[in-house]
């Protein structure tokens, strides 16, 4: 029989839960590497390119391009939004299992 | 998808759990692998010379301390500027692993000085169980069970190979440099693939 609570159709989806799971388990203030998130999620590049852009969209995270060595990188980061709908969504999953 | 089943909501969870352990572990780590390759080879390269070539150990080990100790603090470097995951705190514990290693040193100098001198089967099981002792240390303050691991599985065979010596003279630094030298070897190539950027 299935629950009926409401849950964040948003985080649900199962590459973006990951990202959020591994975003939120990092410091407060913390930046991700993309090319990390990719490789320890294994996610492809444009599949992990979607899903940050549809968070972002949703004020979940931010992202933030920068040059290291003349190479093209971008950091990926919680937003408070984000935590919070993060945190919300854990809670509802908690009231599911009881 | 607003309906979830408490099995796929447990599933969800667990996921979340694995996930953020993870990540933690592979930012945590990322600089560890090459640092553990670089003293895997220093290990495999001066315990062969004090086999083969004994009278220039101590310039062996001279140069592999000179070329490990400022690659193992560039290598930290990097991960604090240019690693994986940024933040302020990354930046505070890896100043602390600065101190503690710098700590480590400075006492493993201090116990040289004073026990000196020393047969040279004693040095290297000193020396190497002093950092072995620092990798446990390290792992319990950083609640990471690889370093525990890796520290009590090195001493173990330090040990071994220390009392194997008095049976079969003559091996133990060959004996270090496969056994010891591949164990770092071997664990920071893992560490190296599981942290990859």
């Amino acid at each position: 029989m299935a629950h009926t609570k409401k849950i964040n159709k948003l985080i649900h989806e199962p590459s973006r839960l990951k990202i959020m799971s591994a975003l939120i388990a990092l410091d407060k203030d913390a930046e991700v590497d993309f090319t990390f998130l990719r490789n320890q999620l294994k996610l492809t590049d444009g599949n992990l390119g979607g899903h940050l852009e549809k968070l972002q969209t949703a004020r979940y995270i931010r992202a933030r391009k920068t040059f290291v060595k003349r190479k093209p990188r971008t950091f990926v980061s919680l937003t408070r939004l984000g935590r919070r709908a993060f945190e919300d969504h854990v809670e509802q999953l908690k009231k599911i299992i009881g | 998808m607003n309906d979830v089943t408490p099995q796929q909501g447990r599933e969800a969870l667990e996921d979340i759990e694995k996930i953020g352990q993870k990540i933690c572990y592979a930012a945590g780590n990322w600089a560890a692998g090459p640092i553990l390759i670089t003293w895997g080879l220093i290990w495999i390269a001066c315990y062969s010379i004090s086999h083969f070539a004994n009278h220039i150990t101590n310039w062996a080990w001279l140069v592999g301390n000179a070329v490990g100790i400022p690659l193992t603090i560039w290598f930290g470097w990097i991960a604090n500027r240019r690693g994986p995951v940024l933040s302020e705190s990354e930046k505070q514990l890896s100043k602390r692993l600065g101190w503690f290693w710098s700590g480590i040193f400075i006492f493993g100098a201090i116990w040289l000085t004073v026990l000196h001198p020393w047969a040279g089967h004693q040095l290297s099981v000193f020396i190497s169980t002093l950092i072995m002792f620092a990798y446990v240390v390290m792992g319990l303050w950083l609640e990471d069970r690889f370093w525990v691991r890796l520290g009590l599985l090195v001493t173990a065979e330090v040990l071994v190979g220390y009392f194997g010596s008095m049976i079969y003279p003559g091996y133990l630094g060959l004996y270090l440099a496969a056994v010891g030298g591949g164990t770092l070897l071997v664990a920071g190539g893992y560490l190296k693939i599981k942290c990859s950027r």
